[in-house]
């Protein structure tokens, strides 16, 4: 299964992605970009998942750090915001808008997975 | 209205002024005349009574082109006609002074002074180009001459070269008068017109200014507007999310919950059975799927309103479906209420929704 690390600084997001995705992926979740830093040092990830409105540090700028360290890792931002502007597609596989639905989540993860490199 | 600024538009003005003044005063001039004509005969009777039938005839006759002036200017459309009539009337007065003064034995200079009365009257009341003022006045001079000419014992050298001085004196200040006058209507008239200028300027600037502020209020309002829908979309997502995804594992939850149950039920023991009955867990275990229908119906809904705030934003129109009674509703269903007697159900009897456009859950 794959491996998918959620990043929100909203913690009933990131039980109900547990809750939903809990048969189909290893989710790891983490409440910041620096708690999601630590789970990536520890282990190998397929794909992050990222809020965009965070504390801190925002989703673009943890999908960078991940992208610089993690370059195989598949990277995703979850928005509320429907109006991003233009994104790097190069930082940024998809962004997925909120509220997401489940079997978008899994096609984004399966093809943020392939196109990785 | 545009604003009459140019030097043309002036001009326009002007003529279109001048018509309706010089019509006014050419009436009143004529008025005069009809009304004075009367006590100018009441005058001859009593100075010259051997001379008055005389006198009355041009004096008729001079009232009758005065008459006629009158309705002619009173028709007339154009600044011409209207000067054309005028100095008809004007002429008719002077040439029947002119032709009655050689014929006076007595009261020469008395007649001389009530012939300059037209000298100055047209000085007081007309403000024509001083061209057309000296051509008329000239006339009536050349009528005075011409008739001292026809009648050359009435009246001594002396007498005809003063009242011909008096008369060219009174019809150089009558001209210098006219023009002056003129010239001063002309200026009033160009003041009056700027000043309307300003004003229509200034009413069109107060206008432009107020259809601005006017603006302005609405695209605040608007782009408040759209700052309170896009911080309610924002805050509302989160919560919309953790509903959405969270009823479908309940569901599945749910499910599960209710085979077990439904299958240890047999095996209960009385007092488990107890309990079961006390909590009603049989309309619980049908219910419960019902509830949950209801409230992803529910979610919906907020979805429904959510992306339309979202459209808004964007600058679309609301998400319009042509919906059926039954959209966002859960099918007939058994009676959610522990009140209600055991398998009673409602029945759906509401006829056929109209094919109507609208927004589910409104």
């Amino acid at each position: 299964m794959p491996r998918v690390l959620v990043v929100d600084d909203d913690e009933l997001n990131l039980t109900t992605f547990e809750r939903c995705f809990r048969r189909d992926l290893v989710v790891h979740v983490a409440a910041s970009g620096a708690d999601a830093i630590a789970v990536l040092e520890r282990g190998p990830i397929d794909v992050v998942l990222a809020d965009y409105s965070m504390p801190e540090m925002d989703g673009l700028k943890f999908l960078g750090i991940v992208k610089s360290r993690w370059p195989n890792t598949g990277r995703l931002l979850v928005t509320a915001y429907l109006d991003m502007g233009p994104l790097d597609p190069e930082l940024v596989h998809h962004v997925v808008t909120k509220p997401w639905d489940r079997e978008d989540i899994l096609e984004r993860v399966r093809a943020a997975r392939i196109s990785s490199p | 209205m545009s604003p009459p600024s140019s030097a043309s538009a002036l001009e326009q003005a002007w003529s279109a002024h001048a018509v309706e003044r010089e019509r006014a005063a050419a009436i009143t001039a004529a008025w005069l005349i009809v009304v004075l004509v009367p006590l100018w005969g009441a005058f001859d009777r009593l100075l010259e009574p051997a001379l008055f039938e005389r006198f009355l005839v041009l004096r008729a006759a001079d009232a009758a082109v005065t008459v006629a002036a009158l309705v002619g200017l009173r028709r007339a459309r154009s600044l011409a006609a209207i000067r054309r009539w005028s100095a008809l009337s004007a002429l008719a007065c002077g040439w029947t002074i002119a032709s009655m003064l050689p014929q006076i034995h007595a009261h020469y200079e008395l007649y001389t002074v009530g012939f300059s009365l037209v000298f100055w009257g047209v000085g007081l009341l007309y403000a024509w180009p001083p061209s057309r003022t000296a051509a008329v006045f000239l006339l009536v001079l050349a009528a005075h001459v011409g008739g001292r000419s026809a009648n050359p014992a009435n009246a001594s050298t002396e007498q005809f070269a003063g009242s011909l001085f008096y008369l060219g004196s009174a019809a150089c200040v009558a001209l210098f008068v006219s023009s002056s006058r003129r010239r001063l209507e002309r200026a009033a008239f160009e003041a009056s017109f700027e000043r309307e200028v300003q004003n229509h300027t200034l009413e069109s600037t107060i206008l432009t200014l107020q259809r601005t502020q006017e603006q302005l209020i609405a695209s605040e309002k608007l782009s408040a507007l759209g700052r309170l829908l896009a911080q309610l979309s924002h805050e509302i997502s989160n919560p919309v999310n953790v509903l959405k995804n969270n009823l479908g594992p309940l569901s599945g939850y749910a499910r599960g919950m209710a085979a077990v149950l439904r299958q240890a039920k047999p095996e209960l023991s009385p007092e488990a059975r107890r309990t079961w009955q006390e909590h009603e867990i049989d309309y619980a275990l049908e219910d419960c799927e019902a509830a949950l229908a209801d409230m992803g119906a529910a979610v919906g809904r907020i979805r429904t309103v959510h992306a339309d705030i979202r459209a808004f934003m964007r600058g679309e129109g609301p998400t319009r479906r042509r919906p059926t009674c039954s959209t966002g509703c859960v099918p007939p269903s058994p009676c959610s209420s522990a009140r209600c007697p055991r398998a009673s159900s409602f029945e759906n009897s509401t006829p056929r929704c109209p094919a109507r456009a609208a927004s589910p859950g409104s």
